[in-house]
């Protein structure tokens, strides 16, 4: 552009391929648009199935097939699979020793909650529920006795929470043992 | 249990054609199975030998009090005898395929003669899959403890009731 400086301005619109005036044929300077192109619609025959399939084709070979593919080739190969053998006396195995593959023993390391925690879990949480079932209904049972029958002055205790009040004890003779009360 | 009938007579000889097809068949196995083979054996395997430290074991159930030595209304004596009670048939489902498969492999190998030559396994796996049908048929799933336990005791409850219908 610094040869271009060169010349003189008016020849310098004969040089750039992109000039912002020429003389119009009424011989005035006019602007000239140089923005736009030929407007052309191409029609062509559809690629988007193409371009679909080899993006599936990409997307699950590459980032599915391949990758899982090494894994369980290097897991198996080079690791191996476990032998079946007896439980030794007094052993309690780990349970991931319960599982011949070496991924799924490295999931069961790893990844998942031993069975046997989970089903004393279950336990307890029915043992729980099922000791809150059983003193509801027998709540509901002596209510309802109770209202029938008149002849016992329950229907005016309230159950009261007992923590509040041994705290409360705790902190009156705490109190009065530092105050000197006797 | 091979199909040899050496008491009969001679077999029939085979003509070339029926040589050349099994030949043909053989070919195309070992065409498949040759480099499949041939890379676990030499490649595979001694890979896997060298790394044999590892091992495991099949899981061991301890037995837990059944559903008739259970308190009434015990949550937790229930939720475990269920749990013995769906291994239990899981187990004895699993008795009962096999015999079945072991039957219909006889039949299917026999062909004409399975009326007379597996007659045993036919009568073995017919009682199977009937007690098996008096314990577990007709039942859920999972919480099947109690509901096999009182059909147990209408079972027995109508046989003394009558005692000159025999049920099975």
């Amino acid at each position: 552009m610094v040869g271009m400086s060169l010349l003189r301005p008016s020849m310098r619109q004969l040089f750039i391929r992109l000039p912002l005036q020429k003389k119009s044929v009424l011989q005035s300077q006019i602007s000239v648009r140089n923005a736009g192109h030929e407007r052309k619609m191409v029609i062509i025959p559809t690629k988007f199935e193409w371009t679909q399939f080899k993006n599936d084709l990409h997307f699950y070979f590459l980032l599915g097939l391949v990758p899982m593919g090494l894994l369980i080739t290097y897991a198996n190969m080079f690791i191996g699979p476990a032998e079946l053998s007896e439980i030794p006396e007094g052993y309690e195995p780990k349970e991931y020793e319960y599982y011949q593959s070496p991924i799924k023993r490295w999931m069961a390391k790893y990844i998942f909650e031993e069975p046997m925690k989970e089903y004393e879990r279950s336990l307890h949480t029915l043992h729980v529920e099922g000791e809150r079932r059983y003193w509801n209904m027998l709540y509901k049972k002596v209510k309802v006795l109770m209202q029938d029958r008149l002849d016992y002055r329950g229907w005016y205790w309230v159950d009261a929470d007992k923590s509040i009040m041994d705290l409360q004890k705790e902190l009156k003779e705490y109190n009065d043992r530092v105050i000197g009360n006797k | 249990m091979g199909g040899e009938d050496s008491d009969h007579s001679k077999p029939v000889k085979s003509s070339i054609t029926d040589l050349k097809i099994q030949n043909i068949a053989y070919g195309l196995f070992r065409a498949v199975d040759g480099p499949v083979t041939y890379f676990r054996e030499n490649i595979v395997e001694p890979l896997q030998r060298r790394n044999t430290s590892e091992k495991f074991y099949h899981r061991q159930f301890k037995r837990v009090p059944t559903i008739d030595q259970c308190d009434f209304e015990d949550p937790v004596c229930i939720y475990e005898a269920d749990q013995q009670f769906f291994r239990d048939k899981q187990v004895d489902s699993n008795i009962v395929k096999f015999l079945r498969q072991r039957m219909i492999e006889c039949i299917t190998w026999e062909g004409p003669d399975s009326n007379y030559k597996c007659r045993k396994l036919q009568e073995d796996y017919e009682t199977t899959a009937t007690n098996w049908f008096i314990k577990y048929g007709d039942i859920r799933t999972h919480k099947g403890s109690i509901e096999a336990y009182m059909k147990q005791k209408h079972r027995l409850i109508w046989e003394r009731q009558h005692p000159d219908i025999k049920l099975h």
